[in-house]
């Protein structure tokens, strides 16, 4: 879809409720969610690493994941949420970034606060950048973009600092302009009531990444989902069956015909 | 070794499975599984581009197989883009897919056209596979024409397209696979093709289980339905798949002290 008209979409969808958009990491996938009735998708780093068959800890370059945004946004008609990781870099490659990906047609981006290069949310040995560092980036982001672009401050400060510092940061964010806050690396029940309770419920527009039942997460407040592992698991389920399949009877028709996909 | 030899070892031990894979994840996963080569078809990447099978081009085949060869160091065996036939086109074809990693590729074309790759080769081991369709109500004294013409201009390997099992792949193991190194690809079982004195198998669920899977989940999330957990990301085996430990590894062996030498 054009660029603009998929973040006045996705601008619009954000006013009536909470987005819920599955995890994809290539073109055909996208197509896959938009078939499927959802409105929104959400391009994972993490499944744009393993595509290259690497671990999503900053191997990927700015240049691979531009590649893939730009196939991903040419697929879908759906307005589309792409991972940026860090930004490249300082609040330069910031710059270049949020240019870039509004471009390639992105109706949304999430920069993080962490150490460049970065390591995926769920992942041990993240560091983070100071706080006054990630808000100067934000605000590289936000002057940036010219054409609607939401811009999501991502904050992995949790699993280093603990939640008085993921609210201080998320806070100052809300506070530079950012559209929505990300708070990654919620693993608990405990860790999500008090994301609902310190942070969505304060008014801070909110983005959950886990696999809660989206009625109770929109029940939350918070306005996105994503469901970031959503494609790559079910491809690394049912790839591994068929090839285990494949390798100890001679053909992967069972498994081809359990998912429904026998020709 | 190189990877072309590499190839050429494992197809004289016996009969190579190389299932379909499209992204450095799926070749993984079929490492991890135990095979030792796999293959890359035109489908497979212009599926997951979102690209026209027939609109697909070199440089974007070429993209997937570096990422691949890079991901595993197994032997990868390219179909070439749709459309590559004379003989310059097969040429360039040839010798782009060999710099990106490849130990071989199979090409539908002209005794001309084959001959063309082959002398494109960069390494003389890299594999080149001639490939010719087997059409419906196609006259085997044709196919059989053919497949005589393409081993005369120097095919590493004919691959019969188009078996589906039955009589016919009876027919091509009698006529051709018997009488020369033959691949053949599809669904029937590779125990059998294997008796049936094939040397290559191209075999697999590829990118159409993928879109199976994932067609499956999104309708899963879209009922709500919370039972049904075949999709469930397993975080530890994926990122150890994806060589996550190695990165540990590699991060504690070039650590220095930020508080020297400034």
């Amino acid at each position: 879809m054009n660029g603009a008209a998929a973040r006045a979409a996705l601008r619009r969808q954000l006013d009536r409720g909470l987005v819920l958009a599955p995890g994809i990491y290539n073109a055909m996938f996208a197509r896959l969610v938009e078939d499927a009735g959802f409105t929104c998708a959400y391009m994972t780093g993490f499944g744009t690493a393993a595509r290259y068959g690497v671990a999503d800890v900053g191997l990927i370059t700015q240049t691979e994941m531009l590649a893939n945004v730009r196939a991903i946004c040419a697929a879908t008609t759906l307005p589309v949420i792409a991972d940026a990781d860090t930004g490249y870099g300082n609040a330069l490659n910031v710059t270049r970034t949020v240019r870039l990906w509004e471009r390639a047609g992105a109706a949304a981006l999430h920069i993080e606060d962490q150490v460049f290069p970065k390591k995926c949310g769920f992942m041990r040995g993240k560091q983070v950048i100071p706080l006054d560092e990630a808000v100067a980036k934000l605000r590289a982001a936000l002057d940036a973009r010219n054409d609607g672009l939401v811009v999501i401050a991502r904050t992995d400060a949790l699993a280093v600092n603990g939640w008085d510092d993921v609210i201080a940061r998320t806070r100052a964010f809300a506070d530079a302009g950012a559209d929505l806050v990300f708070v990654d690396g919620i693993r608990t029940r405990d860790d999500l009531t008090t994301y609902a309770n310190e942070l969505v419920k304060t008014g801070l527009p909110c983005l959950y990444n886990g696999a809660l039942d989206s009625a109770e997460a929109e029940r939350l407040g918070f306005k996105i989902q994503i469901l970031a592992g959503l494609a790559l698991g079910a491809v690394h389920n049912a790839t591994t069956a068929a090839m285990e399949a494949l390798r100890d009877t001679g053909s992967a028709d069972a498994v081809l015909a359990d998912y429904g996909a026998l020709r | 070794m190189s990877v072309g030899g590499d190839l050429r070892a494992r197809l004289a031990a016996g009969m190579v499975v190389a299932p379909l894979v499209y992204d450095g994840l799926t070749a993984l996963i079929a490492r991890r599984a135990g095979f030792d080569a796999c293959a890359i078809s035109v489908d497979g990447v212009a599926a997951q581009r979102g690209v026209d099978p027939d609109l697909l081009e070199l440089a974007e085949v070429t993209d997937v197989v570096r990422h691949v060869a890079d991901a595993v160091s197994f032997p990868v065996i390219v179909e070439a883009p749709r459309g590559v036939r004379d003989a310059r086109h097969v040429a360039r074809c040839a010798a782009e897919i060999e710099s990106a990693g490849a130990a071989g590729l199979h090409v539908d074309t002209s005794a001309d056209g084959l001959r063309a790759a082959l002398d494109a080769r960069i390494d003389p081991a890299f594999v080149v596979i001639a490939r010719t369709r087997l059409h419906d109500h196609d006259d085997w004294s044709r196919v059989l024409a053919r497949v005589h013409a393409l081993r005369a201009a120097g095919a590493d390997l004919v691959y019969v397209d188009g078996l589906d099992g039955g009589t016919v792949l009876d027919y091509c193991a009698r006529h051709v696979a018997q009488h020369g190194p033959t691949a053949c690809g599809g669904s029937m079982s590779t125990t059998l093709t294997s008796a049936l004195g094939f040397a290559l198998h191209f075999a697999g669920a590829g990118h159409a289980l993928s879109i199976a899977a994932v067609r499956d989940a999104l309708a899963r999330v879209r009922r709500g339905d919370e039972t049904d957990r075949r999709d469930q990301l397993k975080f530890d085996e994926i990122t150890s798949l994806l060589g996550l430990d190695d990165v540990y590894d590699l991060e504690a062996r070039y650590a220095t002290d930020p508080t020297k030498g400034r």
